[in-house]
């Protein structure tokens, strides 16, 4: 099944095929992880947004049309439980429990955790910034989308998408030179 | 293009995704612009940066979480091999003559001649169908199979015999167990197959076989069933729950 494109495999999914729930899980489970842990700056509630997030791919399979493209959706259906987890107000001021970056090697050279440490005022820098300049980067940063893909998944227009891009950018290097100036 | 709309493409610029003519008119802008190359340059080694920065790799447990989450979300189902009608018949006609065989050639005292010779007799179709129904059938997919001929109107003694010797030889329990059910289903039009069912009781150990048989027999009111229920009833060998049903069952017949 690992041949199948994510589409073929949502079919087969529909179907009831478990094992292909188990392959776009393996494809895309580390994509989505990261995406939680760096939107809710919480590892553990990572955790179970990440395992919502496949379940309900389960749940609405019945829902799949052919036409659609499965990372899109898959990211769509992680959005709105980003979304509803954002709503529960107590997570709006977890913003010092940031996820450390994993060691590569408990012995790191003196660079390599200068590195790290680097990423991790990086994410302090991204808890910073407001959710949807936080999403954005995300999504055209980390996850590869496009201006129209974006548009798509958060109900917006390639031009706006385009101009907070760069202002989500542009705010992120702020707060980042801030940062390693304390 | 003025720096404004200049700095509001520097992303898509940096990752090669403008249009040729849009590109090149921010490199020629940024070739007389000393203020936007400045800023073009801290920007694209920013970016760079932030676009290097570590896969969060998910823990290691995660995966078998979800699969055991999974299980709850989409029961196991047996896939089901869809066939034709006619290739069921001749999957199961050909399973049912292999074990027929079998018990033919195990079961009785007639020669490994006749044996030799009804194999032979199998057609090239029949042995086509028999490998790739033998490769493909599961237990499962033989209860299905044994299933499906029941609903047949065919109860011929060959298919018949087939079933019997399924019921009283083949290693799954289950699919021995479709088979009484099947037999039962089909007992009301043909007289040996009440037979049949009652000769099993005495060579059937397990005790679910031994329940299900009794409970048929003693459904289709099989008087000649009393002696081989009593047997078990009496035996020093049958599980205590297996004599107990048959003690209430025999009050039935």
């Amino acid at each position: 099944m690992n041949h199948l494109s994510d589409e073929q495999l949502m079919v087969q999914l529909v179907q009831g095929s478990r094992q292909a729930a188990a392959v776009l899980y393996d494809r895309y489970q580390s994509r989505v992880y990261g995406y939680f842990v760096r939107m809710a700056s919480d590892r553990e509630a990572a955790r179970d947004l990440t395992q919502n997030t496949f379940l309900r791919v389960i749940r609405y399979a019945a829902t799949w049309k052919d036409d659609k493209t499965f990372v899109y959706w898959l990211f769509r259906i992680a959005r709105n439980i980003l979304v509803d987890y954002y709503r529960s107000a107590r997570h709006f001021s977890e913003l010092d429990d940031h996820p450390e970056i994993a060691a590569k090697d408990n012995e790191a050279s003196l660079r390599e955790s200068e590195v790290r440490e680097s990423y991790e005022m990086l994410l302090d820098a991204m808890n910073q910034l407001p959710p949807g300049y936080r999403e954005i980067i995300e999504l055209n940063r980390f996850q590869g989308f496009s201006y129209r893909e974006i548009a798509a998944a958060t109900d917006s227009n390639e031009n706006a998408v385009k101009v907070k891009t760069f202002r989500a950018i542009q705010k992120l290097k702020e707060i980042y030179e801030k940062i390693m100036v304390e | 293009m003025k720096c404004e709309e200049v700095k509001l493409n520097l992303p898509a610029y940096i990752d090669g995704k403008l249009d040729e003519n849009t590109a090149n008119e921010i490199s020629s802008h940024l070739k007389k612009c000393a203020e936007c190359s400045e800023f073009h340059a801290g920007f694209e080694s920013f970016l760079g940066f932030a676009d290097g920065m570590p896969a969060v790799e998910p823990p290691a447990d995660m995966k078998y979480e979800f699969l055991k989450m999974m299980e709850t979300e989409m029961p196991a189902k047996q896939k089901r091999i869809l066939m034709p009608v006619w290739l069921q018949v001749a999957a199961v006609l050909a399973v049912a003559i292999i074990t027929y065989s079998g018990g033919y050639y195990f079961g009785t005292e007639k020669s490994r001649g006749q044996q030799q010779q009804l194999q032979a007799e199998l057609s090239q179709t029949k042995q086509q169908v028999l490998l790739t129904s033998l490769q493909e059938m599961t237990g499962p997919q033989k209860i299905d199979a044994v299933y499906t001929i029941s609903q047949l109107s065919q109860t011929g003694d060959d298919v018949i015999d087939a079933l019997v010797n399924t019921m009283n030889s083949d290693k799954n329990v289950n699919v021995r167990l479709a088979a009484i059910n099947a037999l039962s289903g089909m007992a009301a039009k043909n007289l040996r197959i009440k037979t049949e069912l009652i000769r099993s009781l005495s060579l059937q150990e397990n005790p679910l076989l031994q329940i299900s048989l009794i409970q048929v027999l003693a459904e289709m009111g099989a008087k000649e069933a009393r002696p081989g229920i009593e047997q078990i009833m009496n035996s020093d060998k049958a599980d205590e729950n297996v004599k107990k049903f048959a003690k209430d069952m025999i009050k039935v017949i």
